[in-house]
């Protein structure tokens, strides 16, 4: 008998429990199919590929059918290009499909932006210079490891220091680039921003980095997928439907003599676009039936014979299994990434829209748990492949290389009941088994959510992927109804909310699926894009320039007029810090308008028109608010924690305490407190220092700045500043309208432009150190300054209501043994629900100890499967940005 | 022939890609990049008969559709309404 | 006048400290001195200086603390400051803390009233779930009773589960009194051997183990678990662990969790400017301690190794 069982014997004889950890203990979760590890070992050598199928059939089609209505136009040049795509099946794939012929691929949007590819054709044709960079790219560094290609090499060129592009392409790239110069949504809409009254103004901005890019850089995603109509009706019944509505709207105006004559042509464009998806799945299908005939291995033949099944039968008739369901989700999501450059574009409640697939099929016994589990880990491979092609400042400097296509769990249903499904249980499974960074998993909490539930979320949290993050669901429906109850969201309708990109709240509604004899309401995003606006500004940049009076002393140049003001009280610092922002923001917003605008006229959504509700019903795209809910588009913010910090040493020692003048402050800001900055030394670690000879003269001002009260530690005299911005936020960004005519609300993630921003912004009120990272998420203390605890955090986190804004960001790191066992599962489940219970809209988990960071950060090459949540998001640990490496790791050690 | 020319290539990324009969990885460039004795040529614009006067880089004319238009000869072909192999014999 | 406290620190989400998740309360001040004790700053009971020259930032060309002690102890060579314990011990301004930026220099130790206390708890009262609550660990916080005390009766007012670590050196008046208002004990026995534990820890354990007899015997309906570090060479012998199974089956105990030996409050025994007996020797192996934890439950005894606790 071992300790284990004579300790568990007595144990019982006292009546005391201890459980076994079945289910987070690494060595008890099953492993992966073994078809997702095959792949996986196959992913893992992967290069990042753009090549030039899709843009070369999109603009051949685009060409030839100049004159025709833009709509049709762009249906027939997204048609033809999805359907010409070469089919890719990897042997031991279940489910299929991929954005290009390339497992990791994507491809450049020339019709977005053009610019980039017409003004380096010669260099591009020559082969010669690597890309020349825009100042976003100049700050990005994206991490060299895994499927990056930061750098040419062979017959491969490096595209946005991330993608390799083969060299015979380029010439197509060079050729399918050039009738777009001048046209393209860029060019457009730059060609129009210099109409608007603070251009100048609007260029300073975006050259300081004082916002970090432009809308229509990724004008989609940051949203929920919808697949009810698909799902529903099938590509031969929408094509159906559309000739039915072709009938009778062609023509006809219905009362409304602007959109009402647009219809006829959006279900023409649409049964374009059906007609393509359809046989975008049927050469997939033709391809499956090939490489059966020529396979000698029974089991590759038996799996390409039921992979054609899938695909032919998805290609026209709506599902009537769980796996052909699945497959149709993943074509659609893949048909909607694939029409515009794209991040955040969300699955949604996948596991509640699934369920009536799920439980037919088991009631009628033709699938087992563990063959959807392993189907489910299959799709975690199929979403962690999909890539976005952008600039290196959006790829690395945004995004950090994930695409963000986050997959909620929980929540409410329709009648306000607890939304949880048993495939939703699976979901989860097939997270912990397949551990991929994406879908990255998302759980709405609610109070009325299954404890089973939450402990088995809880299990998958603790194993240190980063998902599920934890969600508040009654923040979420709050905010659904103050924004959007002013077009009409009722209860229900705010109940199908969920996260689309890491963390943005998007509007949803719920739509009757009948299947196997019954109604399912089911979930999906019912908005355009729920981000797009004007993004991310750097609040701490904005303050600095209030101290300097508009100078931008990294530039050299004055960035902002100067205001002239005596900065004699914090309030006046404070009020010029909201009067520069209001400048900031009305010179950004009307180009970001613009952008979109033109954006929506030229490229207006096509695939993402026909599932958003209620762009079918209404014969109107989701361009023209064709969505139910369009109060979507909003203002990011980045580095909150870092400006409220400076805030509160500014009032501390300057106003409060008068220990220094503000131009004694302000000295020692410029002069990096004596330090050398991290351009200098490389280390962007807020923790490394290393003095020059002036390092005297700031010695005591330095200690005093990093004293000074901070956010994070329940201490008012620094948490006020959160509650006064937040106020002042709430009102500033609803008086700005988007393009939409609604009005703006603020989203508060950093995703990872809390380092690039750092970049560019001196040192701080707070002892920041030039060039470091500004903290990340919005809640979350500033790195090595909370020095009280976790409660203390969450206390001052909550001195505002959550649900006034899209999101508020909390990202934890806990040490792998504070969760250990099932009693570290109740544990760390008991401190998500306090802080839910606080109102604390998000929070997520880096259980990773720095020790193994440090040593992947040394040799990446034996950690290409190490994960870490950074700002909001999953990714390998080697293909993030060494600042962002480094501010990890400083966050991690920090605690231990 | 290179094994990227194949039906039988399936395409991974832009340096290498997998034989469906073998399993084996392909490389596209370099040593080991040749085509086997079961190569079949794979369906691509450059080899299908509407595809007219390519130059150095590849671009040539595509006659295959109602309106001509330039073309490349990488481009995959076998989802392509008109592609027609053409005889090399 | 209502008592203040010397506490070190504040610890927020515990959670092998007593069951759940836990706030816990460090107090200074321990009547006992172990020679392998991980939280040496909690020796003396007052605001002390502690130094962590691992992070002290001399290297890379700060001189922030140079010329600022006004007592003259500390020095400087080319490896950084020198702290002077013997004047340090004594100091009560902590001048060199106050230019510190890298929070090497720092006063360790800061004076609380009950109320400050009840304030962090009733501010995360609501974080620690259904089995959670407060620990108040230390040094001995049996040291400080007259505030221990009064914090507990706040925290019984406030129907929060209390837990405390105490070493039981306590007189025994005080330490009967003080019990009631605890819902959750660990007490440690370091040694069953009166020589050994006076040589380990500079006390007897006497009074320690007639103040545990004495608590089962009177009406205290709390949990009691036994906690011993296992010390190499010194307490992991099983005769040790026989004497002390002994000792508590007489006394109706039936818990006790064995704590195996680490190195990590080696650097604050530096910080402190003491020398550190166990820099080498001490450790025990995996296999000692599930030796030992098997004789303790061949005798019916619940043994608990580290963080593998039931709670």
């Amino acid at each position: 008998m071992t300790n284990e069982d004579k300790l568990n014997e007595l144990l019982k004889q006292h009546g005391i429990e201890m459980e076994e950890d079945k289910y987070s203990a690494l060595e008890n979760i099953p492993q992966k199919a073994e078809g997702c590890e095959k792949l996986m070992e196959i992913y893992y050598t992967l290069k990042n590929t753009v090549d030039m199928e899709y843009p070369y059939w999109y603009n051949r089609v685009w060409q030839e059918n100049d004159g025709d209505i833009t709509i049709v136009r762009r249906a027939k040049a997204m048609a033809a290009a999805l359907s010409h795509l070469t089919p890719t099946i990897q042997p031991y794939e279940r489910l299929v499909m991929n954005k290009t012929r390339n497992v990791r691929g994507a491809f450049p949007f020339p019709w977005v932006t053009a610019s980039f590819f017409n003004a380096q054709a010669e260099a591009l044709m020559a082969e010669a210079d690597a890309p020349a960079e825009s100042e976003a790219d100049a700050v990005s560094i994206v991490g060299d490891g895994g499927g990056n290609v930061t750098k040419s090499y062979g017959n491969i060129i490096s595209i946005a220091k991330k993608f390799g592009m083969r060299k015979e392409e380029i010439p197509v790239l060079v050729r399918v680039s050039k009738p777009w110069d001048g046209n393209s949504v860029e060019e457009l809409s730059n060609k129009y921003a210099q109409y608007t009254p603070d251009y100048a103004l609007e260029q300073n901005i975006m050259e300081s980095v004082l916002c970090m890019f432009d809308s229509y850089c990724i004008p989609q995603g940051r949203e929920v997928m919808n697949y009810y109509l698909p799902l529903q009706y099938g590509w031969d019944g929408i094509i159906e439907l559309c000739n039915q509505r072709i009938t009778e709207t062609m023509g006809e105006a219905d009362s409304d003599g602007i959109l009402g004559m647009g219809r006829g042509y959006y279900y023409v464009a649409m049964k374009i676009l059906a007609q393509g998806m359809s046989k975008w799945c049927q050469n997939y299908a033709d391809r499956a039936h090939y490489l059966a005939s020529i396979e000698t291995d029974p089991a590759f033949k038996k799996n390409y014979e039921d992979i054609e099944a899938v695909m032919s039968h998805i290609a026209h008739k709506a599902p009537s299994t769980f796996r052909q369901a699945l497959q149709l989700t993943l074509c659609c999501h893949y048909g909607v990434v694939n029409e515009d450059p794209q991040s955040g574009q969300s699955i949604g409640r996948l596991g509640q829209v699934l369920q009536p697939f799920y439980e037919k099929d088991i009631a009628d016994g033709i699938t087992t748990e563990e063959e959807v589990i392993e189907l489910l880990e299959f799709y975690r491979i199929k979403i962690t492949s999909i890539e976005c092609f952008a600039s290196a400042g959006v790829t690395g400097g945004v995004l950090s290389g994930n695409t963000f296509n986050n997959l909620s769990l929980g929540g409410l249903n329709r009648d306000g009941l607890t939304a949880v499904t048993p495939l939703e249980y699976l979901i989860i499974e097939a997270g912990m088994r397949c551990r991929t960074t994406q879908p990255t998993l998302s759980i709405l909490y609610d109070e009325k959510t299954p404890e089973d539930f939450l402990m088995k979320a809880a299990s998958c949290t603790k194993l240190g992927m980063g998902y599920p993050a934890w969600m508040n669901n009654q923040d979420g429906i709050n905010f659904m109804m103050l924004n959007y109850g002013p077009e009409g969201m009722n209860l229900q309708d705010a109940r199908a909310w969920c996260l689309g990109g890491c963390l943005e709240s998007s509007p949803g509604c719920f739509l009757p699926l009948n299947y196997n004899g019954k109604t399912y309401w089911i979930p999906g995003g019912a908005g355009p894009t729920a981000g797009s606006g004007v993004h991310f500004v750097g609040l701490p940049k904005v303050l600095e320039l209030v101290l300097t009076n508009g100078y931008d002393h990294r530039m050299k140049r004055q960035i902002l007029p100067a205001h002239n003001k005596e900065l004699d009280s914090l309030e006046t610092i404070q009020n010029e810090w909201v009067n520069y922002l209001k400048m900031i923001i009305n010179a950004l917003n009307k180009v970001n308008n613009l952008q979109m605008d033109i954006w929506r006229k030229h490229c207006m959504p096509i695939v993402n028109s026909l599932l958003k509700p209620d762009c079918f019903t209404k014969g109107r795209d989701l361009g023209m608010m064709g969505g139910r809910y369009n109060a979507t588009i909003n203002f990011e913010s980045c580095g909150t924690i870092t400006f409220i910090n400076s805030l509160a040493s500014l009032y501390k020692n300057v106003f409060k305490d008068k220990k220094y003048t503000l131009e004694e402050m302000l000295d020692a800001m410029l002069h990096n407190f004596g330090f050398k900055t991290s351009y200098e030394t490389g280390v962007f670690s807020p923790d490394f220092r290393e003095a020059t000879d002036l390092a005297g003269k700031y010695e005591q001002i330095f200690a005093d700045c990093i004293n000074a009260p901070k956010f994070g530690n329940a201490d008012w005299e620094a948490d006020q500043f959160l509650k006064w911005y937040e106020d002042t936020m709430f009102d500033l960004t609803r008086s700005y309208e988007s393009y939409y005519g609604k009005p703006l609300y603020m989203c508060q993630i950093s995703v990872s432009t809390h380092g690039p921003q750092g970049f560019v912004t001196l040192a701080d009120a707070a002892g920041r150190l030039a060039g470091t990272t500004y903290s990340d998420g919005s809640v979350s203390a500033a790195a090595g300054t909370d020095k009280n605890g976790i409660y203390a955090i969450f206390q001052s986190a909550t001195v505002y209501d959550h649900g006034t804004q899209q999101n508020a960001q909390m990202n934890l790191k806990l040490h792998p043994s504070a969760v250990k066992g099932i009693q570290g599962t109740r544990k760390l489940l008991d401190i998500v629900r306090s802080y839910m219970r606080k109102g604390g809209f998000h929070v997520q988990f880096n259980i990773v100890d720095s020790n193994t960071l440090r040593a992947a950060q040394a040799k990446p090459e034996n950690y290409r499967d190490l994960m870490v949540r950074v700002a909001g998001f999953t990714q390998y640990w080697c293909e993030i940005g060494k600042p962002i490496q480094d501010e990890v790791i400083y966050r991690t050690e920090y605690d231990n | 022939m290179k094994h990227i020319d194949c039906k039988n290539y399936t395409y991974l990324d832009c340096e290498k890609g997998m034989c469906a009969l073998t399993k084996m990885m392909l490389p596209i460039d370099g040593k080991g990049s040749d085509a086997c004795p079961k190569f079949v040529m794979a369906p691509k614009c450059g080899c299908c008969t509407h595809f007219k006067d390519p130059d150095s880089h590849g671009l040539g004319t595509c006659e295959g559709f109602e309106k001509p238009n330039w073309a490349y000869a990488s481009c995959g072909a076998g989802s392509c309404e008109y592609f027609e192999m053409r005889d090399e014999r | 006048m209502a008592p203040k406290g010397i506490i070190f620190d504040v610890q927020a989400f515990s959670v092998h400290d007593g069951p759940g998740c836990r706030t816990t309360i460090f107090f200074a001040g321990c009547p006992l001195r172990c020679r392998w004790c991980s939280n040496p700053e909690n020796f003396a009971l007052k605001a002390h200086l502690m130094f962590a020259g691992r992070v002290c930032k001399w290297s890379s060309g700060c001189r922030a603390c140079e010329n600022k002690c006004t007592h003259n102890s500390l020095t400087f060579n080319e490896d950084g400051p020198q702290v002077s314990w013997d004047i340090c011990q004594e100091c009560t301004t902590f001048e060199c803390t106050q230019t510190c930026a890298a929070n090497a220099l720092r006063v360790c130790g800061k004076e609380y009233s009950v109320e400050d206390v009840m304030t962090i708890l009733r501010r995360d009262f609501c974080h620690w779930g259904n089995d959670g609550g407060v620990t108040f660990s230390g040094g001995d916080p049996m040291l400080q009773p007259q505030f221990l005390k009064a914090v507990l009766q706040a925290c019984k007012k406030m129907q929060i589960h209390t837990a405390i670590e105490t070493s039981a050196y306590i007189p025994q008046s005080t330490f009967l009194d003080i019990m009631p208002l605890v819902d959750f004990a660990f007490i440690d026995v370091k040694n069953m051997d009166d020589t050994q534990h006076k040589a380990g820890t500079g006390v007897s354990n006497n009074l320690i183990l007639n103040n545990i007899a004495t608590l089962k015997t009177s009406r205290w309906n709390g949990r009691l678990v036994l906690r011993t570090p296992i010390i190499g060479e010194y307490n992991d012998s099983e005769d040790n662990a026989l004497k002390t199974i002994d000792f508590m089956k007489e006394n109706g105990l039936y818990e006790i969790n064995l704590l195996p030996f680490h190195r990590l409050g080696q650097t604050k025994w530096e910080q402190l400017g003491l020398s550190y007996d166990y820099a080498t020797g001490g450790d025990v192996s995996t296999e000692k301690m599930q030796k030992l934890q098997s004789i303790y439950l061949d005798n019916n005894i619940l043994c608990y190794l580290g963080d593998k606790t039931p709670f």
